[in-house]
């Protein structure tokens, strides 16, 4: 009888991820988590503090606070958070006892260019503190006091972080990915922190199982309702019309435009036609080679519209934002996303409010449900 | 063992997609063709198939797929990463083709150099050749960089210190085929060429598997 083979890195046990080479076994589903790993020899320097230029809402304060009494009992925690009500911030107070006490303090997410923006904020926040990023393309340094990485890049720390934050927990690839979830569990030696604007059922219920806590704050820091999107219906020859109508009515205004399509191919149609008539917008896509500079462009005011995919669904705070989601119906827009993508609008405190448009031809179950989900989250922001 | 238990074994046993590791489920048709199916329908379709034959040198080369898509991600695994389980998927799809091809050709696969494959642990067109099934005979080596550093900057430019094993004789009088995983400038097939004209072989055609060929000093006769 052969004894069972287990990956000692991802934990697999299934046959069909098993590949032999001259007789041994290996595992091929972790294969490409293949790199240098950390060893604990880093020491925190002492003296971090957190230093806030600008002051946390009342309900950050308490929801913050209630993190660290949580965490300080050996509890881990889940905040369920509507988008802009400043979850990074909520974190901060927990990480900055964490280093206090010299332990190490990491802060995970899927996406690459979230890590890519967290670092300067968190670097602000902790200005003493070395912070480092870590993801694909950028690995050279791997040790620092606050480490900011991809889930991808956890396999490298294994049992290292007394601390793990975990942002966007819903979002792709990190979301029904096992690979991840193994790295992350194994990366942690403490207690961990997840966040999320949208978490699934089974989320919530994992880690009521896992000796967790879930904490909800349904306000955005500047205490004005999340902005509700408005269905339009649109025969399907009516939505290029339909768009350029709308796109006009922001540009008169001078309003930067986001238009999220379902797929890469649907945008490029799109941007082909609107590029005829708007010359100031570009297109999107995790294949776009330009991605980063075309959106601090947008950012800077250069371009007033971009086309773009579910990339820029999350992470993404642009003043005075308007959305306009093109097929909203589609199936790949489910109810998370549609959430995600709504909370774009009015995320800044000078324009709290924004246009937020799904256009379909049907007015599907995600619509309606991302649709009630936000009227219940603004109905509950006074309740708490 | 006993047969019975080994009959038992291969039917019971579910296959799985050596690509995207889902469960094949296979039509009639591939069922009663195939012996060992390795990608299921959806991988297949994935592969680009761009089956041409141009000439290089006077020599006709068959070209197999792009260098894109999911060819390149597995030579990446395969080659980075160490996926031997992906050798054989490689030719896998064009092997009726290629055997009808080249039916009693031998394939000489083009060197890589010694620090590669010792870095590597196994010389991946030998293993892709050999989990196809093919005849082939490797008989060139690539001298590594340590060897060519003592030589100017030109030399190793014309000269790739690619040379001939004592093995090579084998192949007197025997038609040849050399296989390469991607063509980018053709120098290291060029050489390769030179040095196997020197032993009288009855032909030389080449294949490859992925063009990636830039199109500036490839002269197409």
């Amino acid at each position: 009888m052969k004894e069972k083979f287990v990956c000692p890195r991802c934990g697999n046990q299934e046959e069909r991820y098993i590949g032999y080479h001259n007789g041994i076994p290996y595992c091929r589903r972790c294969l490409s988590f293949s790199g240098r790993n950390v060893d604990i020899t880093h020491s925190i320097q002492q003296g971090i503090t957190l230093q806030l230029s600008y002051p946390l809402s009342e309900k950050q304060e308490r929801v913050a606070k209630e993190t660290l009494s949580l965490l300080k009992r050996g509890k881990n925690v889940l905040i369920h958070a509507v988008t802009g009500a400043g979850k990074t911030e909520l974190v901060y107070d927990s990480m900055a006892y964490y280093l206090g006490l010299g332990l190490h303090v990491g802060f995970a997410t899927p996406r690459k260019d979230v890590v890519v923006d967290l670092k300067p904020r968190i670097e602000e926040a902790f200005p003493k503190a070395k912070v480092i990023s870590v993801f694909g393309e950028h690995s050279e340094i791997l040790q620092g006091d606050i480490i900011t990485l991809t889930t991808h890049q956890l396999y490298r720390y294994e049992n290292y972080f007394d601390l793990l934050v975990l942002d966007e927990i819903d979002a792709f690839p990190y979301k029904d990915n096992p690979v991840l979830k193994s790295f992350f569990r194994k990366s942690v030696r403490g207690n961990y922190i997840l966040l999320s604007a949208t978490p699934s059922k089974e989320d919530v219920q994992e880690i009521k199982k896992d000796n967790g806590m879930v904490l909800t704050l349904f306000e955005r820091y500047h205490k004005n309702p999340l902005p509700l999107p408005e269905y339009i219906h649109c025969y399907s020859f009516q939505y290029y019309f339909k768009v350029l109508s709308l796109l006009r009515k922001y540009e008169n205004e001078n309003k930067p435009v986001f238009i999220f399509t379902p797929t890469i191919e649907e945008g490029k149609k799109l941007f082909r036609f609107l590029s005829l008539f708007y010359s100031d917008g570009e297109f999107v896509s995790s294949q776009e080679e330009e991605r980063r500079s075309n959106i601090e462009r947008f950012k800077n005011g250069e371009l007033t519209y971009l086309v773009t995919t579910s990339i820029l669904e999350r992470g993404v705070t642009v003043k005075d934002l308007q959305v306009i989601v093109y097929k909203a119906d589609h199936i790949l827009f489910t109810q998370a996303a549609l959430v995600q993508i709504a909370g774009r609008a009015g995320r800044k405190i000078q324009a709290p409010k924004g246009d937020v448009i799904f256009l379909a031809s049907e007015r599907s179950t995600s619509i309606d449900g991302a649709i009630k989900e936000i009227q219940r989250y603004n109905k509950q922001r006074n309740l708490l | 063992m006993e047969p019975s238990k080994k009959y038992n074994d291969t039917t019971n046993k579910e296959i799985y997609c050596k690509s995207c590791f889902e469960e094949i489920h296979l039509s009639p048709i591939r069922r009663a063709i195939e012996k060992n199916p390795l990608l299921c329908d959806k991988c297949i379709s994935k592969i680009e198939k761009k089956l041409v034959i141009r000439k290089f040198e006077g020599i006709p080369i068959l070209f197999l797929s792009n260098y894109s898509g999911i060819m390149e991600s597995w030579l990446m695994n395969f080659k980075e990463y160490k996926d031997v389980e992906l050798a054989p998927c490689f030719l896998s799809i064009f092997l009726p083709f290629i055997r009808l091809l080249f039916p009693f050709h031998t394939f000489v696969p083009l060197p890589s150099s010694k620090e590669r494959i010792e870095k590597r642990g196994f010389d991946h067109l030998s293993m892709i050749l050999q989990a196809s099934k093919l005849p082939f005979l490797s008989c060139l080596e690539k001298r590594s960089s340590g060897e060519q550093k003592n030589k100017s900057f030109i030399e190793r430019r014309k000269d790739k210190g690619i040379s001939l094993l004592p093995n090579a004789s084998q192949l007197q009088g025997k038609r040849v085929v050399l296989f390469d995983d991607v063509l980018t400038t053709g120098s290291t097939f060029l050489e390769s060429l030179k040095q196997i004209q020197k032993i009288e072989v009855k032909s030389i055609h080449g294949l490859i598997l992925m063009d990636h060929h830039e199109g500036q000093d490839f002269q197409i006769k």
